[in-house]
């Protein structure tokens, strides 16, 4: 029997794999795989750029894009040379289609893995080269000038009919052939890095955890094996770094042995970029229709204003999405995973990848917040549960073992310097010796079973503990109980490191009893007793052993002192946030948001109604209206259980922002700034953003699925480093429900709400208050058109009410609260007590006598006793002084100009003799205080007492001769409709107006 | 055919009720007017329109000092309220409704009040007169029903102390009257003695009418038209000088409002002529003291002296009526009687709740009409004057 007998299990690759399971990664038939490719490549092209400019910015290089300027890409837009087209199609070069008919009818490579076919002329390899960056160079023609400059991703996708040998065994309607290309100008790749690309799991980011868009070299392979799957034709790659010279150019397939085969292997050749990766591949698919990738395209071109995207469908159509920030955003640090997020697994695996000498090292090179002191301890305390276990104490000097009965041998190893075998130096060697002194043996065990004792303690307080953390594995207690067992956890820790550090002393009491000893030991010199000490100490000592010969027992022992320590959180510079002020500012831009600098501002009291016309209003309502929303909030990166990563969300809501279709769109999700469009049900951000209560707390309106509802638009982004944001697949669409993840994102979406919950508020006070004035402002016409056709005929108001005047007046009385007047207490009124008509036969006659009516009517008019008919003032006051607002000089206010409201007697029916009537004094009539000549103030009266000087309205009061004050009033309002119409002069010192002439 | 003996009726009970009124009148009760109170009357075209002056001055007033014109109506509610039916006295207290114009809940309604305001105005200046209907029409999108104008027209009445006829909206004239009364109304002077065989229309605009003089004796409110006919025709009321007046039915606002205007001027008893049924009894209450609705009209157009003469339920049995002219009451009736007996007049009155009951008891109703049945004249030449010289009213 032979160790190599064939058995029954091979072991497969993964290209072999993922080539039958491209939908995995998400190209199935369908609309969604042209977003697929064009996700896929468009991560990698970001990437590309981003990294290109880092580490230009970072060394200062000249070949940094130059992003300070503004970019329209519009510009450049789609307008090829003509020439140039000429040129192509003249010369007889063949585009992309007639290239597919010339490989049919080869017969080439169709339903076949492709071979390579290196048996050609050069001639011919020349054409083919050239043929090959064709479509490239059409593709640049309208940006080469500024290629070197302006960070650009351009897609194209072209669309062609579907040879039928290939359609007809797919069984599906409406396939099409699609072309697509891709080109960026980022850092492309050198020689050995294109003969890499294409092959699963080659990726330049899964060596160091960073924050990028792509990660282990799934997407672009995958993307490979399906256009190969569907069309077999092979895939164009031309690429080049700054520091080549030529550009590196190939077509190939690639295999399911994870190989790539050339049909045009690498060529160079001269390309007009400097810098950059241009892929083209072509691939079936049912028919393309918008709103798709045109849709993605867009969503991600939103979030990446640092880089200029241009898209050109299938119609022909251009989507150009122009730089619009001028600032790069900083580049995220590479983040060593943090001790609380590895598993014991992942340990396993990098102690045993490790190449360093020392555990510490190891340790301190492996993961973030890792110091030497703390690695230190980790080691220590290792190695002293390492003690214990295999009863080996280790002293500074020199090593005893704990002897488990009285009588077994105690031994005392040391290192001496020894000369062994055939040098002649000394050399440090371990010695081992055996106790024999009694009295060195009674101190022995005199410490050592204070030391064990202090082990049993231990021992019993680590049982006690266990058994309270078994509590709060049963039934619902109470948070009470279980801060309460907490607490008497952490004592019983604590009580756990007093005695390790009794232990500690009485290891340093064997340490000066032992130290140094020469006397009552024997020396062993037996080679099986010195080898098994020997591996005893390695077993132990873990700061002498090399990680990957650790043994299970001190791998076990390190991992349990890895975890248990409490590290600092991870640092949060490997995820780099948007930020809040660009956020809003793409927002603002991308829906023409119209936002007040300042909301705050808004009073409502300070609105002006007086100069409205019934035309105005509406617009100048408006105009007082709160305008657009926009909030964005950036959470400060989370640390909990060692992941990094940041939230954001921004909020912009519009009258007239159409709602979206589909109530899942209402959010958009961002992860590390691409679009996510696909399986929104099952991703935390969708599940968070439908957990916050958006109707209950912020006074939004809510779609079925729990999204707000309304003219808005909600955008999250996630960032972080790729290993610690949880993907659900490997399609990368939906992130994974972590705890930690759901409440940031509440978190943010909280504080959000609350501001336009706010903002809500206000705009709703307000339209309440124009709606209230609205109302009123219609009555205003009616109600004074009828007093001023009654009023009119009295002859004190002939030709001095107006009645505009009038509707200013109580135009302008809107908004304000009234000033409270207090009611006087008003007595419930019962019926007089009335003497009945028996009683009222005895009675004499009345002394006061009263006109009688006659039995017999006279001929004459039947005369009603003269009555005073005056209008009761049964209520309050009304307020005399006049409002603050206008500064009276002091001598109007001494006479009474106006009159107070006259009370009114009851009808004297029936006096008893000796009750005094009660007489209420007669105020004089309005008539008698109103002057006779009243000065009638008009624009040309105002103009004529206003001169040069400054004057205030006691001036221009005294100098009209006003003495009333109605007039005083009509005054004060001339004066403001001259101002309005901008015809005097005003100025305000110390709260007072003054007026003056306008030259 | 015999001649009937013509038994001259000496109505010496109504002489005697007459005669009383006549003393009582002398006399003025004493009555302590509770503070602060106002009394509603009638007002002449001057007064009210002076009164609506010095409204305006208030409003303008206000205009000008605060920009926030209100309007202080008298509250309505019972407790500011005091109808005095004996002494015939309306009272409004101290109670104030304010109506603002800067405030969403009133501004619509002092909007309504300014206009309604406008046209009394205007009627009062040109000392013509309009209906309810015509006040809703002049301003129809305001006030979007005929119920809010009628609102309206009562508020300003009541903030102007007054009467609704004051203002010079009134009801669409009624109902007929005759007999022995002579009244000047606008520059014509009509003798209710010479209406022919036909009746004057009571009339609503009463500010242009003055009772010049009267011979009556008493006056007789007569429910059915058909009764009023008869009797005219025979001219009862020159036999026994009186004033035949008639709704045609229930009493509407125009008569009740001139009967009430009688009552006042003449003094003079009045007796009411209905059907034996409890329709009739409700239509004999509705004058005695308005209609169920207390609203702020009734206390003007009640006549809480009116005297239910006939027919009585036991008159039925006293003036042998026929069995077949008796109709049996149905449960409507029933119930209608049933009501009335729970009001507090009736109770008041113990005839009338003995008569009640024995209707109830009996469960017939009849007609005047029933009275045919012993002749055409039966009803004018013997059953009323018999009943009002034995007094037998309730």
């Amino acid at each position: 029997m032979t160790d190599d007998q064939e058995g029954k299990i091979k072991e497969g690759t993964i290209a072999e794999f993922m080539r039958k399971r491209t939908q995995l990664v998400g190209f199935e038939f369908g609309h969604w795989k042209h977003v697929q490719y064009a996700a896929e490549f468009m991560d990698n092209a970001i990437d590309a750029v981003e990294s290109f400019q880092w580490e230009q910015l970072k060394k200062g290089s000249k070949t940094a894009f130059s992003v300070d300027k503004d970019f329209d890409v519009i510009k450049f837009g789609n307008k090829l040379n003509e020439d140039l087209i000429k040129e192509i199609e003249g010369e007889g070069y063949k585009t992309s289609e007639m290239e597919l008919k010339t490989e049919i009818s080869q017969k080439k490579y169709i339903l076949t893995e492709g071979k390579p076919t290196e048996k050609r002329d050069k001639k011919k390899k020349e054409k083919l080269v050239k043929n090959l960056v064709l479509d490239m160079e059409k593709l640049l023609q309208p940006f080469e000038n500024i290629v070197d400059i302006e960070p650009i991703v351009i897609i194209k996708l072209t669309e062609s009919e579907a040879p039928s040998v290939l359609t007809d065994e797919l069984g599906k309607k409406n396939i099409m052939r699609y072309t697509f290309e891709i080109f960026d100008n980022g850092t492309g790749m050198n020689r050995s890095d294109l003969r890499k690309f294409g092959i699963y799991l080659a990726s330049s980011k899964s060596v160091k955890l960073k924050q990028t868009r792509g990660s282990q070299g799934f997407g672009a392979p995958s993307a490979f094996s399906d256009s190969q799957n569907t069309t077999g034709e092979p895939i164009i790659a031309v690429s080049k770094t700054q520091f080549d010279v030529y550009a590196t150019a190939s077509q190939f397939f690639t295999t399911s042995k994870n190989e790539k085969k050339y049909v045009v292997p690498h060529t160079e050749i001269e390309t007009s970029f400097l810098h950059g990766t241009y892929i083209k591949l072509n691939y079936l698919n049912i028919k393309y229709i918008s709103r798709y990738v045109d849709d993605y395209i867009k969503k991600t071109a939103l979030m990446n204003p640092h880089v200029t995207i241009k898209y050109i469908d299938p119609n022909n159509e251009n989507f150009n999405y122009s730089r619009r920030v001028n600032i790069f955003p900083s580049e995220p640090k590479y983040a060593l995973p943090h001790p609380s997020s590895v598993n014991i697994g992942d340990f396993q695996d990098y102690i045993t990848k490790s190449e360093h000498k020392t555990i510490s090292s190891f340790l301190q090179d492996s993961f973030v917040r890792m110091s030497s002191k703390i690695a230190k301890t980790i080691t220590n305390k290792a190695e002293r549960q390492l003690e214990e276990k295999l009863n080996l104490l280790v002293v500074d000097k020199f090593y005893i073992n704990r002897a488990p009965k009285l009588t077994s041998p105690i031994y005392l190893m040391r290192y001496e310097p020894r000369v062994w075998g055939k040098s002649t130096q000394k050399r440090d060697h371990l010695i081992t010796y055996k106790i024999e002194n009694i009295d060195l043996k009674k101190n022995y065990w005199e410490l050592i079973n204070q030391f064990n004792e202090k082990c049993k303690e231990i021992e019993e307080i680590q049982k006690k503990i266990k058994s309270q953390r078994k509590k709060f594995d049963k039934e619902k207690i109470s948070k009470g109980q279980e801060k309460d067992i907490k607490k008497v956890i952490t004592n019983f820790k604590n009580s756990i490191k007093k005695i390790d550090n009794e232990k500690d002393e009485v290891k340093k009491k064997l340490e000066e009893k032992f130290k140094n000893i020469k006397d009552g030991i024997t020396e062993i010199k037996s080679p099986e007793v010195r080898k098994k000490n020997l591996e005893l100490i390695k077993k132990v000592i873990i700061s002498k052993t090399k990680p990957v010969e650790i043994t299970s027992d001190q791998f076990n022992e390190l991992f349990l002192a890895f975890k248990s320590i409490k590290y600092l959180s991870p640092p949060t510079d490997t995820a780099i946030p948007i930020g809040s002020t660009i956020l809003k500012n793409i927002l603002i831009d991308e829906y023409n948001l119209n936002v007040s600098t300042n909301l705050e501002d808004i009073d409502e009291s300070k609105i002006d109604l007086q100069s409205i016309t019934e035309n105005e209003t509406q617009r100048e309502i408006n105009e007082m209206m709160p305008k657009d929303f926009v909030a964005a909030e950036t959470r400060s990166p989370t640390s909990g259980k060692g992941l990094a990563f940041v939230v954001e969300a921004a909020l912009a809501y519009k009258d007239g922002l159409e709602s979206p279709k589909l109530p899942r769109e209402a959010l958009l999700r961002y992860v590390n700034r691409t679009s996510k469009l696909r399986d929104s049900a099952d991703c935390a951000i969708m599940k968070a953003a439908q957990s916050v209560k958006w109707k209950e707390n912020y006074k939004l309106d809510v779609y079925d699925n729990g999204l707000p509802k309304g003219p808005l638009r909600l955008i999250i982004n996630v960032s972080g480093p790729f290993v610690h944001l949880m993907f659900k697949s490997q399609s990368k669409n939906a992130l994974a429900e972590d705890e930690i993840l759901m409440t940031e994102i509440k978190l943010t979406l909280q504080k959000i709400g609350l501001q336009i919950k706010s903002y809500l508020n206000r705009r709703e006070k307000i339209r309440k208050g124009m709606d209230r004035e609205k109302k009123i402002l219609k009555y205003i016409p009616i109600f004074v058109n009828s007093l001023y056709n009654i009023a009119k005929n009295e002859d004190k108001y002939k030709n001095k009410l107006k009645k505009v005047e009038l509707e200013n007046l109580l135009r302008s009385a809107i908004g304000e609260k009234p000033e409270k007047v207090l009611l006087p207490e008003v007595p419930i009124v019962e019926k007089p007590p009335i003497i009945p008509s028996k009683i009222i036969s005895k009675l004499p006659k009345p002394a006061i006598k009263v006109p009688q009516i006659s039995p017999k009517p006279q001929p004459e008019k039947i005369i009603t006793p003269s009555i005073q008919t005056k209008i009761p003032a049964l209520m309050g006051k009304i307020p005399v002084t006049i409002p603050k607002k206008t500064s009276t000089p002091k001598k109007l206010t001494t006479t009474p100009l106006i009159s107070k409201p006259k009370t009114y007697q009851p009808i004297p029916m029936a006096k008893k003799p000796g009750t005094p009537q009660k007489i209420t004094p007669i105020k004089k009539p309005l008539k008698k205080t109103l002057q006779t000549s009243l000065p009638i103030i008009t624009t040309e009266k105002t103009f004529s007492i206003l001169n040069d000087e400054w004057q205030s309205i006691k001036h221009l009061i005294f100098r009209l001769g006003i003495s009333d004050m109605m007039d005083a009033r009509l005054l004060q309002v001339k004066l403001k409709q001259l101002e309005r119409e901008n015809k005097v002069l005003v100025n305000i010192q110390s709260g007072k107006k003054y007026w003056k002439l306008k030259k | 055919m015999a001649s009937k003996s013509k038994k001259n009726y000496d109505l010496k009970a109504t002489k005697d009720l007459l005669r009383q009124y006549l003393e009582i009148g002398q006399y003025k009760k004493e009555i302590k007017f509770p503070e602060d109170t106002i009394k509603i009357e009638d007002l002449s075209v001057k007064n009210t329109i002076s009164r609506i002056n010095e409204l305006i001055d208030k409003l303008v007033q206000m205009i000008y000092n605060t920009g926030r014109p209100s309007i202080e109506l008298p509250s309505r509610s019972g407790s500011n309220i005091i109808w005095d039916e004996e002494n015939d006295l309306l009272l409004l207290g101290k109670q104030i409704v304010e109506k603002q114009f800067h405030s969403l809940a009133s501004v619509e309604d002092i909007t309504r009040l300014m206009k309604v305001l406008e046209n009394v105005y205007e009627l009062l200046k040109t000392n013509d007169y309009a209906t309810k209907r015509e006040i809703f029409y002049t301003a129809v999108r305001l006030f979007k029903d005929q119920k809010n104008s009628d609102k309206s027209i009562e508020d300003i009445s009541t903030m102007l102390y007054t009467t609704r006829n004051s203002t010079h909206i009134i009801a669409a004239p009624r109902g007929a009257c005759v007999g022995k009364l002579r009244i000047r109304d606008g520059a014509e002077i009509i003798d209710l003695e010479r209406q022919g065989s036909g009746y004057w229309q009571v009339s609503t605009m009463l500010d242009e009418i003055d009772i010049i003089e009267s011979d009556a004796e008493f006056i007789l409110v007569i429910e059915k038209d058909a009764a009023m006919m008869r009797l005219n025709k025979h001219k009862f009321w020159e036999k026994y000088p009186s004033i035949l007046i008639t709704a045609q039915g229930v009493g509407n606002v125009a008569v009740r409002m001139f009967l009430k205007r009688l009552s006042k001027e003449l003094n003079l008893p009045i007796f009411s002529l209905v059907d034996s049924d409890p329709y009739g009894h409700y239509i004999h209450s509705v004058y005695l003291r308005g209609s169920k609705r207390l609203s702020y009209e009734s206390p003007f157009l009640a006549t809480p002296n009116i005297k239910l003469l006939g027919v009585l339920t036991k008159d039925l049995d006293e003036y042998k009526i026929p069995e077949e002219a008796r109709i049996p009451m149905n449960s409507n009736d029933i119930k209608r009687i049933k009501d009335m007996l729970k009001e507090k007049f009736v109770k008041k009155n113990k005839k009338w709740e003995a008569d009640l009951k024995l209707a109830l008891k009996l469960k017939i109703k009849a007609e005047i009409q029933a009275f045919s049945s012993h002749g055409f004249d039966f009803l004018g030449d013997k059953y009323l004057p018999t009943k009002l010289t034995t007094g037998d009213w309730i």
